[in-house]
């Protein structure tokens, strides 16, 4: 069966039935599995662990990958990132800059495969936090200016197609990041994408999304779930199959 | 007198002892002792006096005769010259003229020469002077001004009545060189004044060939490279020609072309390699009837293809870090064209909201992957794919394509996961048959406790895992290697499977350790089965430890080498430093030799037949402590060669055969040019006073009437076997003799 599978009534109670039958195996072992790890750097960096836990059920729902929605934070300096590939740095305020230990760490991980989602919950023009995070990224990466993304990027296309980045608020029409290669391992949003995705113990939102509301909120959904998948295939949606029958369908412009 | 002196002597001669010296030693203290003898015995004075001087004068003629004297007399005297006639023995004068060999023309000459002039001596030349005619015309050199110098110094000083030289004027030496370079460049040096017969006709000769060949070096698989030659059509000036392009001895394609009117033209071919290795081409013109030199109508060239970039297929059942890293990893390799395809949604994902408008998701190719496409591939990997949900009732046909994609040269890797394996239900189908691990029918749940493969005896010694070039440091590369999450459960491997990596303390039913990595030859393919699908640790969770990712990347590297049949990865391998020699190199055939787990093979029998055109050589000896001979051939003929090399093992058994080809591309500059060179025969003639025939004329060789040599004869008279001599002794031995008698002594 393909991504595109149109089922025949058939197919479709077969697959109804797939749904009710307990899972296989899925991957070897929760260490193997796909995580989402906040990184803690102090006062001006928040965790929102129900965030996260809301996009790994919807990239389980949505998507053949198998996640483990467990609450994770770790240090700069702890030999404990390596193990998540895929990091969260959240914040509202200026933070301090990690040990010269843990900003080689920082580098050593984006440079050997680790990828890393900066999120500005302020959704403000100018934030504290938004300073800290351009001191981080330029001690992290000296050589390499933080860039906007253009909108044919991968990042736009990974699983979804989506023409802005929004979460909370919208203000921002673009995502910055630092292009090694042609691979972006560190991402920076300023639309409160965790706001987005954050909800209570109780299942309830937390946060009211401006000015587009479900919809908008829906779209933050799509654009968290499209990290995720750009974070385990890269450019894949860039390979000349993929663009080809996306081009031939009308769906890329 | 001449009688008693056994022949006339002459005043003007000498005496000369001709018995060794010791003899003659000999002859006189023998002789003495006799002459002393004569002395005992009581007689008168006088008697005694007479006696003793009789035997005297008796033994004096005696040792005189036993010394061998000889009377030697020397006279010189003057006769005319000779007459030196030197040929051409060179190639050159092999060209074909009207469907014959134009140095027939030479015995016309010679046959002339010699019925007018009876004192005749023949030479030949090529790079030297040798003595009579050639017997055939295949030197490989013509220096004439290297050969009248050997002339002047072989009649040392003589006049010679004449010198006669017979040849085209294709003159490779310096003599003709000046005459081209210098505005009045000097003649050589003669014995005798110089008579040229010209053999050839200019403007007969009629002659298509190849002048070289240029392939740029070296070609990448499947991508367009040129062939270009340089070609010649002498006597074809102006028309139309085929030119043909030859691979491994058949033919590839044609090109028409026209022969300028300077007689030089160039023929391109664009080829399109579908195999790295090394090939041989050539470029070859048809051999019209009267070619003057058809060897030089086709000219070969060895090329070296190698993969511009792999074709890899890398097809995943689900996005995962190990789908990513891997990815990753074969998009970083320029050597590496990435073709991927990852389940992105299952059928257990359609039911949420989303539109299909709203994704960016296309429909898995698999029919026209696996049927149409698949033999565009040079590796397939399987990561974590379960072929069920989508090959669905075209399962079998695919699978089938697979294994026949292996068995006819394709490689295969199945990495594992919760879908792969016999949880992807592979047990029992056609895929199954080539891995190199059997596979449960039954789906058997992953063992999901971490742990750090163990390198096998085999792993050790393989390219696969070989991390580090020494052993030592390679096996602490595995040792250190970050754990595993999980495997999968497999039966065990094949008999014919190598096992390079096992589980610690899990085994199978047989209780072999359970294999995590095994490869295996199938056919003319490759498979490999890695049971886990956390490699990726060996990338970024090495690089936590400040290790960097080589492990990930040599591992991989590795497989894709081994897997694509590296020849630098097979066990027995040769090759030549390069491709094309010139004639006269020296080409050194290397040979390697490894054993089943590749270490170096000491002593392991090596026998190398080269074959050149139907021409076989053979070569043998033994590989060194570092699994490597050296063999040494010189390269003496134009054409192909292609070697095949056969090791065997110290105690018989076959290790492998391996074959390259390189080819000797060297054009032969004696056919570099094969019309006669009539102006320099002209002013070779000219330049030193002497006469020139043209190519049929016959006319009598310039000859000097003073020019001879002194004879010296030699007379030896024998004296000793004079009668006088013999006359002498028996006189006065016989009177002494005598004397005595009659003085009552005896």
């Amino acid at each position: 069966m393909h991504p595109l599978w149109k089922p025949t009534r058939r197919q479709l109670l077969a697959g109804l039935s797939a749904l009710a039958l307990p899972g296989v195996a899925s991957g070897f072992g929760k260490p193997n599995l796909v995580d989402i790890a906040e990184l803690d750097l102090g006062k001006g960096t928040l965790t929102r662990p129900n965030a996260w836990k809301r996009l790994i059920y919807e990239v389980i729902q949505t998507t053949s990958v198998t996640c483990d929605p467990r609450e994770i934070r770790v240090k700069a300096d702890d030999p404990e990132l390596f193990q998540h590939p895929f990091l969260v740095l959240l914040g509202n305020g200026a933070f301090d800059m990690p040990s010269d230990e843990g900003l080689e760490q920082l580098t050593r991980y984006l440079s050997y495969g680790g990828f890393l989602v900066i999120d500005d919950t302020t959704g403000s023009e100018s934030s504290d936090f938004d300073r800290s995070v351009r001191e981080l990224v330029r001690l992290i990466f000296p050589t390499r200016p933080m860039g906007p993304i253009p909108a044919d990027h991968s990042i736009y296309r990974s699983f979804f197609l989506l023409k802005r980045p929004l979460g909370r608020v919208d203000r921002f029409r673009y995502l910055e990041g630092v292009t090694v290669g042609n691979l972006c391992p560190l991402i920076y949003m300023r639309n409160d994408l965790s706001g987005a995705l954050d909800r209570g113990d109780d299942g309830r939102e937390k946060h009211s999304c401006v000015p587009g509301g479900q919809t908008q909120r829906r779209e933050g959904i799509k654009l968290g779930i499209n990290l995720v998948m750009y974070s385990l295939t890269a450019n894949y949606k860039k390979d000349q199959a993929h663009v080809r029958e996306l081009m031939r369908q009308n769906r890329l412009e | 007198m001449d009688f008693w002196l056994n022949g006339t002597l002459g005043s003007a001669g000498s005496l000369t002892w001709t018995a060794p010296q010791w003899v003659i030693l000999v002859v006189v203290t023998g002789c003495l002792i006799a002459w002393a003898a004569s002395l005992v015995g009581k007689r008168a004075a006088l008697a005694r006096a007479f006696e003793v001087c009789a035997w005297g004068a008796a033994l004096l003629g005696m040792a005189v005769a036993l010394s061998g004297p000889v009377w030697v007399e020397e006279e010189g005297r003057t006769v005319a010259g000779r007459l030196a006639v030197v040929v051409d023995g060179s190639r050159s004068m092999s060209v074909m003229e009207d469907g014959a060999p134009r140095h027939e023309g030479v015995d016309d000459v010679l046959e002339y020469i010699q019925r007018s002039n009876p004192d005749v001596d023949v030479y030949h030349f090529g790079d030297d002077l040798a003595i009579g005619s050639p017997d055939t015309y295949d030197l490989s050199g013509s220096d004439l001004e290297g050969a009248l110098d050997a002339l002047s110094e072989r009649v040392a000083g003589e006049k010679l009545a004449g010198v006669v030289v017979v040849t085209d004027g294709l003159d490779r030496g310096l003599l003709r060189r000046r005459f081209q370079k210098e505005e009045s460049p000097a003649g050589p040096t003669l014995p005798g004044p110089l008579t040229v017969y010209q053999i050839g006709t200019v403007g007969e000769v009629l002659d298509l060939a190849v002048r070289s060949v240029d392939s740029g070096g070296y070609a990448f698989i499947r991508s367009p490279f040129k062939i270009s030659a340089e070609l010649e059509g002498l006597g074809y000036e102006n028309r139309k020609v085929t030119a043909t392009l030859w691979m491994d001895g058949a033919p590839l394609m044609t090109e028409d072309i026209v022969i300028g009117g300077d007689g030089k033209a160039e023929v391109q071919f664009d080829v399109v390699p579908e195999e790295a290795g090394r090939f041989t081409y050539s470029v070859s013109l048809p051999v019209y009837e009267g070619d003057a030199v058809p060897a030089n109508n086709s000219m070969p060239i060895a090329v070296k293809v190698v993969r511009d970039r792999i074709r890899v297929l890398q097809v995943a059942g689900a996005p995962s870090w190990d789908v990513k890293f891997l990815r990753r990893f074969l998009k970083g390799d320029p050597s590496v064209q990435l073709v991927s395809f990852f389940i992105l949604r299952t059928q257990r994902d359609l039911m949420t909201s989303y539109d299909d408008r709203e994704l960016s998701l296309i429909a898995f190719p698999y029919k026209r992957l696996f049927d149409q496409d698949l033999w565009t591939f040079d590796v397939v990997i399987f990561q974590n794919f379960d072929h069920q949900p989508y090959f669905s009732f075209d399962s079998s046909m695919l699978l089938q394509n697979l294994a026949k994609y292996v068995e006819e040269g394709g490689a295969l890797v199945m990495v594992g996961g919760d879908r792969s394996f016999s949880l992807g239900k592979y047990g029992g189908t056609p895929l199954a048959d080539v891995l190199p691990v059997t596979i449960p029918r039954q789906a058997l749940g992953p063992d999901l406790n971490q742990f750090t493969p163990q390198l096998t005896d085999e792993g050790i010694r393989h390219p696969l895992t070989r991390l580090a070039g020494d052993a030592i440091e390679n096996r602490a590369w595995w040792d250190r290697m970050s754990p595993m999450d999980g495997t999968n459960i497999l039966s065990g491997t094949t008999p014919d499977a190598a096992v390079l990596l096992t589980h610690p303390s899990r085994t199978t039913e047989n209780g072999e350790p359970m294999p995590i990595l095994s490869v295996r030859e199938v056919g003319a393919g490759r498979t490999m089965a890695l049971t886990v699908d956390s490699s990726w640790r060996w990338s970024l969770t090495e690089a936590a430890e400040g290790r960097g990712n080589q492990a990930y990347l040599r591992f991989w590297k590795n497989a894709i080498r081994w897997l694509m049949k590296d020849t630098t990865v097979a066990r027995v391998t040769v090759d030549t430093p390069r491709e094309n020699y010139a004639v006269g190199d020296d080409v050194r055939v290397v040979t390697r030799v490894r054993d089943p787990g590749f270490a170096p093979m000491e002593g392991a029998k090596v026998e190398a037949v080269i074959d050149a055109a139907g021409h076989a050589m053979k070569l043998e000896g033994k590989t060194n402590a570092d699994g490597e001979i050296v063999l040494t051939l010189p390269a003496e003929r134009r054409g192909t060669h292609r070697i095949t090399v056969l090791a065997t093992a110290d105690e018989g058994g076959e290790v492998g055969a391996a074959t390259t080809v390189f080819a000797v591309t060297t054009r032969d500059p004696e056919l570099d040019e094969v019309s006669p060179d009539e102006t320099f025969l002209l002013w070779l003639a000219g330049s030193t006073g002497g006469k020139y025939y043209g190519a049929g004329q016959l006319g009598p060789p310039v000859t000097d009437p003073d020019a001879g040599r002194v004879v010296w004869e030699r007379t030896e008279t024998s004296l000793w076997r004079a009668p006088a001599l013999a006359l002498w002794i028996v006189t006065f031995a016989g009177l002494a003799w005598i004397v005595r008698r009659r003085s009552g002594l005896r």
